[in-house]
């Protein structure tokens, strides 16, 4: 697992806790690539994921970035992406 | 919040914007909302969206647009002033053979001019600042302390330099800034690019050919019916204004600013810089050629982050 990905994955968990079916958050956390629409996450958990990977990375994201990913794979790649500054 | 009906119907539009039962969309319960989830500091924003009349429903909607139309109407001599003086000078600078930074030479000055003699100070706005993007229903939280940080800025600028000033009166002219900053930018910068690219006629008969504000957003209270369209309460209804660039009128392109207890404050301010634009334009009938021009990544404005021409003679 790259450290993106563990990033990632990590702050999808600490949000989705309340959100999200037990089968999907175990599904998350052993890194299989769900559509995001899966974790059913709330507006304000989204802005948790948002504030704890700008945090993390020192980068800036939108959620609207967010919202047009479709799985986690996809979000994965958008931050990889900012992280290259591309 | 629900996702936008979006209106494209030029009657509809009109209605849309001129209904009184429909209402702005709540923004700052949004920023409030999260602020309190995230343990941000949102002050600066609640300081600012108490005193623009968008933000507002019902009598408090009513008081902040008459301090905000006084405003303007207090200084509109002396804004009338600085635009026949400064928007033609500027503009043939710009227009001198050469490459020129569109934004840089004339669009920030221009703006950052007219909305310091609204407000009273000499005003200096970068054009990436985030003031206006308190609209924003998508930035992320970044974003939004750095909104948060400046209207702080503003705020303690105006203070600085107008020691007289009350904090009402500091934050109407805050919420002066922050609703004309990139909407006029966003309108000059699309405008020039539609005549200088060739999109647009530079005899736009006295209205600009482009807006910088592509939609307005009214939340239904109780549920309306238009285009034959039942629109249940709560529905956001997306009066999408960009639909009228290209209009071929100038009344159609009018309906840029909005109507009814809505109407843009601005608008007088607009088009009366618009005139001197088109009035500049006419007379040195420049040769350009437009070199780079990108867009920002913004839900609320449609505004240009790079813009540049080469002018020949």
């Amino acid at each position: 697992m790259t450290d993106t990905q563990k990033l990632v994955i990590d702050a999808l968990m600490t949000a989705a806790e309340r959100d999200t079916p037990a089968a999907v958050l175990e599904d998350l956390q052993n890194g299989k690539d769900i559509p995001l629409a899966a974790l059913e996450l709330e507006s304000l958990s989204r802005f948790e994921v948002i504030m704890q990977i700008e945090e993390a990375l020192d980068i800036e994201l939108d959620d609207d970035e967010i919202t047009a990913r479709d799985t986690v794979g996809g979000l994965i790649a958008l931050i990889d992406a900012r992280r290259q500054g591309t | 919040m629900p996702l936008p009906t979006a209106i494209t119907d030029f009657e509809a539009i009109a209605q849309v914007l001129g209904k009184n039962e429909l209402a702005p969309v709540a923004y700052g319960e949004r920023h409030r909302a999260l602020g309190a989830h995230l343990g941000i500091d949102t002050s600066q924003i609640d300081f600012a969206i108490a005193a623009i009349p968008l933000c507002q429903r019902g009598s408090v909607h009513s008081e902040t647009r008459r301090r905000l139309a006084k405003l303007i109407a207090d200084t509109a001599p002396a804004a009338d002033r600085y635009l026949s003086e400064n928007v033609p000078k500027l503009l043939r600078a710009t227009l001198t053979p050469g490459r020129h930074d569109v934004i840089g030479e004339f669009i920030s000055p221009c703006v950052n001019g007219l909305l310091g003699v609204n407000i009273g100070i000499d005003l200096t706005i970068a054009h990436d600042s985030m003031v206006s993007r308190i609209f924003s229903q998508s930035i992320g939280v970044a974003k939004r302390k750095r909104l948060n940080d400046d209207i702080g800025n503003l705020r303690h600028a105006i203070s600085a330099a107008r020691p007289d000033l009350s904090e009402n009166a500091v934050a109407d002219r805050v919420a002066l800034v922050i609703l004309g900053n990139d909407a006029l930018r966003g309108t000059l910068g699309k405008s020039l690019h539609a005549i200088f690219s060739g999109e647009a006629k530079a005899e736009s008969a006295g209205a600009p050919p482009r807006t910088g504000v592509p939609y307005i957003d009214r939340e239904v209270l109780v549920a309306q019916t238009f285009s034959g369209q039942l629109h249940p309460a709560g529905t956001i209804l997306r009066a999408t204004l960009s639909v009228l660039n290209d209009a071929d009128n100038t009344e159609a392109r009018l309906r840029f600013f909005g109507f009814g207890p809505h109407t843009c404050l601005g608008r007088r301010l607009s088009l009366g810089l618009w005139r001197q634009i088109e009035k500049t334009l006419a007379e040195v009938a420049p040769k350009v050629k437009v070199v780079s021009y990108s867009m920002r990544k913004d839900d609320v404005f449609d505004i240009p982050e790079t813009f540049e021409i080469e002018v020949t003679p």
